[in-house]
């Protein structure tokens, strides 16, 4: 079954002469249930087909289908409660809200989706944040910040996790750990995930690799061989 | 439902935020305070003194002249006249100290008895409670009074001397020189002079009028006391809606200005919510909720602090007037508008601060703010003046102008703390100013003599003990509907500044009544039943009085008797002059009398003004404070990477002073004008029949506001320097990455 369906999807930035085409007329599908690199050059229009698929930001043209869906058509509030209930997100730079701790931060998703402390904490556990819990973000190294982000992401039990560069702020160790994280969750809770990054080692561990240059799709292919995340180097 | 974890969110969030939290609490509690204080005072000194003239009977009508007990009965049987009673009035001097002795009646203007009893034979008496506090009687004290002694019985207030009314110069007599002794029937003989009247609406003046030996019908609209209180009214209800309302529109701009920088601090974070699916309207409640909260918090201090404030200035009022149930009262009402008022401003001015960023979709939100297009400045387009600039003031200026809001803000919020400055000390120039001009270029007199009419022919003793006199008969006069003082003056009168050639030839009247009247030079006035020419029109600050000349009244009618009642005069010798007027017992009063008179008026008012400035410094301060803070944070990132890029400390803190003297510059002239403007416009509110207040903001209050607010600016440019001076650079520039 797919998971997004995307047909003719086009966004376009700026006016005039100042006009910029971040995606030209994108056809895929996405299937349920793997995980997906998204792979390309800065400015190749990754990140704004992850926006579009996360209802973060609207298409120019073109649509997308959530399982049977057209999410484009949907309205400022139907979006938000689509990201609320179907989206989990990891974004490059954490994003954590600085006021609250790692746990308040976890919570404040899960309270979202009217689920109890519970999952939270367990959220937490899966990253192995146990003892860290109470501390707040600036109190965090980069990993552990980013390991509250994908905690905050997964304890709602979102359909798809949608991660934007999560490593790229990271150093190669804490890169690997994130990247171990994604794959036991992907692994444990059969979450959808769709991973957004520059790096080539890193699509070696991916189910699906889609290769994106110029707001075009450059090529989509199935890994053979998926390595483990200990296994690729960069 | 609020969840637990946004209820810790928007608590620690309110804890980051606690120096913009404390800056709103801080300016709402003095906005509030100063509106729940004022209006107040204000509801409850109309409130209580209408209950104690209802409770104390205050007489609608006060009948001047010579009665008997069968001419009170005739007025009692008059249409409309609920209850009427002859009494007597009559003023001793003792030394320098005058009585006003008046006998009680029964039922109209009942006194309110603070301590002991009402006198029962003519050997006892009752004094007025402020009579006694100023001139140190007690409660079974002995008091002379025309050679004869008294016992004081009982100690009261009354509503007729609400304020201590003399006569028309001397409106707000010196307790200790002026006192009013309530006696029993006996004391005086047979007959009375004056008739108190409860009316009610179907009384006809003119039938009253009729009746035998009346001299001179006052309503209680035309008393000066009532007149005095309506006129406090008026101008306490006047501060109480200006300036609250000077005050909501800056605490209004600097709430906006303050929300809309932490609103843009928090942009990645309300992008991330929204990422995350927080709605809209959670985001809002996060947000307002911390803000509506503090408002609430300044909004009760301010009602707190309205309780003491209130007690304190009914205090200071009570020395000025004497309502005796005067108390601070709790009004819901007002507590809750003062409430809702300052949730709204904070809700609103978030609201609008969060329109900017709600509205987009959370990819916008959570990118960088676009950086709006830059335009040419037009001091760049004048090129000669713009190569000769400095690096350091050119980047001054461009800082300045580049974001128009945040700088219209900041200008506004110093100009607004300049104007309420200049408006408050102008205020007290004013009042100085009406002297002033009253004392030192209208008024030519050094002493003036009252006595009972008589004829132009006869010598009164007095005018052989003065080195220049004038006679004058001064009487009231009806003019649409009310009574005015008319002053019939010999055609050389000089002890006051008016034109003498305007006494041959018709009525000179006060500028005041011709705004007030709508009438000029060479227009017919209907006066007292005669038509008058306005001969003239000058300006008159206080006891305002038409006057005219014996021979023009002389040329209209035959019913005005040539008699005088006053003597104006100047003497060399006034000590002794005053020895002979006390010996005599002639009634008099000194330029002095009448400028401690006119001090006393003023003082109620100066109380107001006082309390205003050390509003208005308090709101100056934390409005230039809040201004100061939101230029610093708005530069902060810059001046870290002025550090980075090796900007001394020096060149980043002249970079922003400079911007601070261009906002001065341009704020500074502005409250000038705006105080003036907000005091011109005030002005007609403080003036009436007593006196018209002079508008005028002497140079030092001009030098004071401004130094004010350039020196808290200066503190800022201090707090700043500190606050560059400690700059992390490092973690700054990475907190700006994140």
């Amino acid at each position: 079954m797919n998971l997004f369906t995307i047909t003719d999807l086009s966004k376009e930035y700026g006016e005039g002469g100042a006009k910029v085409s971040a995606l030209k007329k994108i056809s895929l599908t996405i299937p349920q249930g793997k995980f997906i690199v998204i792979l390309g050059a800065s400015g190749s229009g990754k990140s704004t087909m992850l926006n579009m698929l996360g209802c973060m930001d609207r298409p120019t043209s073109g649509k997308i289908y959530f399982n049977e869906t057209d999410i484009t058509a949907f309205n400022k509030r139907q979006m938000t409660d689509f990201r609320g209930e179907n989206i989990g997100f990891v974004f490059q730079s954490y994003n954590l809200l600085p006021d609250l701790t790692a746990l308040e931060n976890v919570e404040f998703s899960t309270e979202l989706a009217n689920l109890s402390r519970t999952e939270a904490e367990n959220a937490l556990n899966m990253v192995g944040l146990t003892e860290r819990v109470n501390h707040y973000p600036a109190e965090l190294s980069g990993g552990e910040q980013q390991r509250v982000s994908i905690a905050r992401a997964i304890a709602k039990n979102p359909k798809v996790l949608l991660a934007d560069e999560p490593t790229g702020a990271l150093d190669f160790n804490t890169g690997i750990m994130v990247l171990d994280v994604l794959k036991q969750i992907h692994r444990e809770r059969k979450t959808s995930i769709l991973f957004i990054t520059h790096n080539q080692e890193i699509a070696k561990i991916a189910d699906m690799v889609i290769s994106l240059r110029s707001g075009e799709i450059l090529d989509m292919y199935e890994n053979d061989t998926i390595l483990a995340p200990s296994e690729v180097t960069w | 439902m609020v969840k637990k974890t946004t209820i810790q969110l928007i608590r620690k969030k309110a804890k980051s935020n606690i120096s913009q939290l404390m800056g709103i609490i801080l300016l709402l509690s003095v906005g509030a305070g100063l509106y729940i204080t004022l209006f107040t005072i204000a509801m409850r000194y109309e409130e209580t003194a209408q209950q104690y003239f209802v409770d104390h009977a205050y007489a609608n009508i006060t009948v001047h002249g010579a009665f008997d007990t069968e001419s009170t009965r005739l007025v009692a049987e008059l249409d409309g006249v609920i209850l009427a009673q002859g009494r007597n009035v009559r003023d001793f001097r003792e030394d320098k100290r005058i009585f006003r002795a008046i006998s009680l009646t029964d039922g109209i203007n009942i006194p309110f008895i603070y301590d002991g009893r009402l006198p029962q034979n003519e050997n006892e008496i009752m004094l007025l409670n402020r009579t006694a506090n100023a001139m140190g009687f007690t409660l079974g004290d002995n008091l002379t009074l025309g050679g004869r002694i008294f016992l004081i019985t009982g100690l009261a207030a009354s509503p007729e001397y609400i304020y201590l009314v003399q006569n028309e110069r001397n409106m707000m007599a010196q307790a200790n020189s002026f006192g009013v002794v309530f006696v029993a029937d006996g004391f005086f003989g047979e007959g009375y002079n004056e008739i108190v009247i409860l009316a009610d609406d179907g009384v006809s003046v003119n039938d009253i009028s009729e009746m035998p030996g009346v001299f001179r019908v006052v309503m209680r609209s035309d008393q000066i006391s009532y007149n005095l209180h309506l006129d406090d009214l008026e101008q306490l209800r006047s501060f109480a809606y200006i300036f609250p309302l000077v005050f909501a529109v800056l605490i209004a701009l600097v709430i906006y200005v303050m929300l809309s920088r932490t609103i843009q601090k928090d942009r990645k974070q309300i992008g991330t919510m929204k990422a995350l699916g927080v709605s809209d309207k959670k985001i809002m409640g996060i947000y307002l909720l911390q803000f509506c909260l503090a408002a609430l918090v300044g909004a009760l201090m301010g009602g707190v602090s309205s309780i003491i404030l209130s007690d304190i200035i009914i205090n200071i009022f009570s020395s000025m007037f004497e309502v005796p149930t005067l108390s601070f009262f709790f009004y819901p009402g007002l507590w809750l508008s003062a409430l809702l008022v300052s949730v709204l401003l904070c809700a609103i001015s978030g609201v609008i601060a969060l329109s900017s960023i709600l509205p987009l979709l959370p990819a916008h939100t959570m990118r960088p703010r676009t950086p709006k297009d830059s335009k040419r400045l037009f001091i760049e387009r004048v090129s000669f003046l713009w190569k000769r600039m400095s690096f350091n003031t050119r980047y001054a200026l461009k800082n300045s102008l580049r974001n128009k809001g945040r700088f219209a803000a900041v200008v506004l919020g110093m100009c607004g703390a300049c104007a309420l400055l200049a408006f408050s000390l102008g205020f007290n120039d004013s009042i100085v100013s009406t002297r002033d001009r009253y004392f030192n270029e209208f008024a030519n007199y050094d002493v003036i003599v009252s006595f009972d009419p008589i004829p132009l022919a006869v010598s009164h003793p007095a005018l052989k003990r003065l080195d220049e006199s004038q006679k004058a008969l001064v009487m009231p006069v009806e003019i649409f509907g009310s009574n005015y003082v008319l002053a019939i003056v010999q055609n050389d009168f000089d002890m006051l500044n008016i034109p003498h050639y305007a006494l041959q030839t018709g009525v000179i009247i006060p500028e005041f009544f011709a705004n007030e009247w709508g009438v000029g030079v060479g227009d017919i006035l209907q006066a007292g039943g005669y038509s008058v020419i306005v001969s003239a029109v000058v300006p008159q600050f206080l006891a305002l009085t038409l006057f005219t000349g014996f021979d023009y009244i002389n040329s209209i009618s035959d019913d005005i008797p040539p008699v005088y009642n006053m003597i104006y005069g100047r003497s060399e010798d006034m000590p002794t002059l005053i020895a002979y007027l006390i010996e005599n017992g002639i009634d008099f009063s000194t330029i002095d009398d009448d400028r401690a008179s006119f001090y006393s008026v003023m003082e109620s008012m100066s109380v107001l003004v006082i309390f205003l400035i050390a509003c208005s410094i308090i709101l100056g301060f934390t409005v230039l404070y809040s201004v100061g803070m939101i230029n610093l944070s708005a530069r902060e990132y810059e001046y870290m990477f002025m550090g980075v890029m090796g900007y001394p400390h020096k060149r980043i803190l002249s970079a922003h002073i400079k911007e601070a003297v261009i906002q001065l510059v341009l704020a500074i002239p502005l409250g000038f004008l705006l105080g003036y403007f907000l005091l011109e416009n005030i002005r007609g509110e403080f003036s009436g029949e007593n006196f018209v207040v002079s508008t005028a903001i002497f140079p030092q209050s001009y030098f004071i506001a401004a130094t004010v607010v350039i020196t808290v600016t200066a503190l800022m440019a201090l707090i700043t320097s500190r606050h560059i001076r400690i700059l992390d650079i490092v973690e700054g520039l990475k907190a700006q990455d994140d």
